[in-house]
């Protein structure tokens, strides 16, 4: 068994139980009196990967861009959450999805605020007709993602066919 | 240009609900407390208080929001030992900014341990005895 007494545990328990969320896996590890019981470590095939894949099949059911893994893995870091109450919490989407709104309204109210750098989320957004988003002016994106962080979620916009042909 | 964006209709699809279903597998699909129970077994009755009382959460994907909460909910609601009657204090910690290249940094301290040298296993020494030498020099 490798020496690991040389490592400094002064600072931390002796023992303890180690769990480790890891890309591919997740490890339950005990440690006792500074070393690792290895009969007793269990091991989960589940990890970050898994929910991004998750959450990858998800935005491509509903059109958005699926060839992004890593943009949809950061996303999902910042945006995902492990729910204290699973039931309520998937009532309360049910009655989210699918709602339609103006973006009039919003629009208009909201400053022109220009942002030169275009936004992580604009590559979650696809154009009704296929086209990236990230073509259309900084404007629109900076309004877009306030949009998003006042309803907590993606949104996808549909363009009328007229309206696409006046932003070329 | 404002003009241009007024009569744009927008749909707001929601993936509220995926941003919490996605990770929801490591509890209910792949039972995390189960294999952390089943940990528990497999140690002496000596031990366990102790380990039990220091649960340290680490790796990049631990930190998803609220996993620790969700961990001390389920802890709360599932024992992982029925050898204590009494209501066991879990004391959960979560590794902060080093939980994302914790394992890393460890290979990387044992690496360059004074006697890590001897355990290494050459490519010669692998051709020779196969797989089987790791199980005989590490473990």
């Amino acid at each position: 068994m490798l020496d690991l007494s040389w490592l400094n545990f002064s600072d931390f328990p002796l023992a303890g139980m180690v769990i480790d969320c890891g890309h591919t896996a997740t490890s339950v590890t005990l440690v006792f009196e500074s070393l690792p019981m290895r009969h007793a470590t269990q091991k989960v095939p589940c990890g970050g990967s898994h929910a991004w894949e998750c959450l990858m099949k998800s935005l491509s059911k509903a059109r958005f861009n699926n060839g992004q893994s890593r943009s949809i893995a950061e996303w999902g870091e910042k945006h995902c959450f492990y729910s204290l109450n699973y039931s309520a919490d998937t009532k309360i989407c049910q009655n989210l999805a699918g709602r339609s709104v103006s973006m009039l309204d919003q629009y208009v109210s909201c400053p022109l605020t220009i942002s030169k750098n275009p936004l992580p989320f604009s590559t979650f957004i696809r154009r009704y007709e296929g086209t990236q988003l990230g073509v259309l002016p900084n404007e629109l994106l900076v309004h877009i993602e306030r949009i998003i962080q006042q309803h907590d979620m993606l949104v996808e916009l549909k363009l009328e066919p007229n309206v696409h042909s006046e932003l070329h | 240009m404002k003009d241009q964006y007024c009569s744009m209709p927008a749909t707001i699809y929601s993936v509220a609900k995926d941003r919490f279903s996605c990770v929801e597998p490591l509890f209910s699909e792949f039972k995390l407390i189960d294999k952390m129970k089943e940990a528990v077994k497999l140690v002496d009755r000596d031990g366990p208080e102790a380990i039990l009382s220091n649960i340290l959460i680490t790796g990049g994907h631990s930190l998803t929001k609220n996993f620790a909460a969700r961990l001390r909910k389920e802890l709360a609601q599932t024992p992982l030992s029925d050898s204590f009657s009494f209501k066991m204090e879990h004391v959960i910690e979560q590794a902060g900014d080093n939980a994302k290249f914790a394992s890393w940094k460890g290979a990387a301290m044992l690496a360059s341990s004074p006697g890590f040298e001897k355990q290494m296993i050459t490519k010669e020494e692998y051709d020779e005895y196969g797989p089987n030498i790791v199980h005989s020099r590490c473990m």
